[in-house]
């Protein structure tokens, strides 16, 4: 054998060894957990889990799959010029890409309704969750996030047909599409739709409830026109989705909850109003904020 | 915390980074990082001068400087200690 022909052999041998990744001296200048586990398919991996901006080195190439999510949107405020609550906050966009070959990435992370990317040796991005406007019907055709915001309260059963929800991408959000191993964990949730109530002076009290917020990649549920109910009845804000959408705002409860996890959007703004013979107060509970959106890059450990 | 991308004077996208990394980031980016909590900035939000702008129902409004976090904290640790000071 000549000296070459082994040395392409010793070469391809090396190759075939592949690469201990496990043991990769892995390094992200921003804020990254890194652990090893079995994930839902069986396999193991090592999951990088980013929550800031940063760029990330990993000393070999490697096979990775990246999954993202942008942030999540603050609920709607109440609009008192027509007195309709505020929708949900959507759910923050996601997107991913399997068996990329990666080296050097620089990872942007959204804050709430921010967008999320990754660029270097590949290039993907996830845009945050959108909101509709407040004044009047909103164009509910349109996909503001992943998974929808809960819809907003009206004054009049004649108004149901703006009290839907807003509309989800219909994808699932649990990273990878890994239900096993983020079980209980459909990231991007919507915020719930804020409350609405009115009481008369020892008089009647109406109210309608808030839709709940959308869970992965679902719509947001419609709000609810209760009409009168007993005496200083409170509308019942909308529950944020799973997991992590904000509740709504109600005069119960106070203002809209912020959304508690990765890429959630917050509840929307609740309102109160009391007619005291004529003599009018009206109390609006703001909305609450989204949440920052993840990046998170699995590496199998079998290349 | 948390940062607005500018380019142009237009904020492209809000961010959350950590202070030792804004510099690497405006490299990698090719873009200006400011603190977007002060006056909660947003995407599509606009420099003009000295102000940051947002249209608001096709009107560009000036956004003004809210109370950091830190500063709040800081006035109320200031309010209990008058309030101590005085019992």
């Amino acid at each position: 054998m000549s000296y070459w022909m082994a040395v392409r052999r010793r070469l391809a041998a090396a190759a075939l060894a592949g690469i201990d990744v496990a043991a990769l001296a892995i390094t992200y200048t921003g804020n990254m957990t890194d652990e090893i586990v079995t994930m839902g398919d069986g396999n193991q991996y090592r999951l990088l889990t980013l929550t800031s901006s940063g760029t990330l080195s990993i000393p070999a190439k490697v096979k990775a799959d990246v999954w993202l999510c942008g942030g999540g949107a603050k609920g709607n405020p109440t609009w008192t010029g027509g007195v309709m609550t505020g929708h949900g906050g959507s759910g923050g966009f996601i997107a991913q890409a399997l068996r990329q070959a990666i080296t050097n990435i620089t990872a942007v992370v959204g804050a709430a309704a921010g967008n999320s990317s990754v660029s270097g040796d590949i290039s993907l991005s996830a845009n945050g969750a959108g909101s509709p406007t407040i004044y009047s019907t909103a164009d509910l055709s349109v996909v503001y996030g992943s998974s929808g915001g809960g819809g907003r309260c009206v004054t009049s059963s004649d108004n149901l047909s703006i009290a839907v929800g807003l509309k989800g991408t219909g994808e699932t959000t649990y990273p990878f599409g890994d239900t096993i191993y983020f079980a209980g964990k459909p990231h991007c949730a919507g915020g719930g739709g804020g409350a609405y109530d009115t009481t008369e002076f020892q008089g009647d009290s109406y109210a309608a409830d808030g839709g709940a917020g959308g869970t992965n990649g679902g719509n947001g549920g419609s709000g609810d026109y209760l009409g009168y109910v007993s005496f200083a009845s409170y509308g019942t804000p909308g529950a944020g989705g799973t997991l992590g959408g904000g509740r709504g705002g109600s005069a119960n409860t106070g203002k809209g909850t912020a959304a508690t996890f990765y890429g959630s959007g917050g509840g929307g703004g609740g309102y109160h109003e009391r007619d005291e013979e004529g003599d009018i107060s009206e109390y609006t509970y703001a909305p609450g904020a989204g949440y920052q959106g993840v990046i998170y890059v699995r590496i199998p450990l079998k290349q | 915390m948390k940062y607005a991308v500018v380019k142009e004077n237009a904020v492209e996208n809000v961010i959350v980074a950590d202070a030792a990394q804004k510099a690497e980031l405006e490299a990698a980016l090719g873009a200006e990082l400011v603190d977007a909590q002060p006056f909660n900035l947003q995407i599509g939000d606009m420099r003009v001068g000295a102000n940051w702008t947002r249209n608001q129902d096709g009107e560009q409004i000036v956004l003004t400087e809210h109370a950091t976090y830190d500063e709040l904290l800081a006035k109320i640790e200031e309010l209990e200690a008058q309030i101590n000071a005085s019992n």
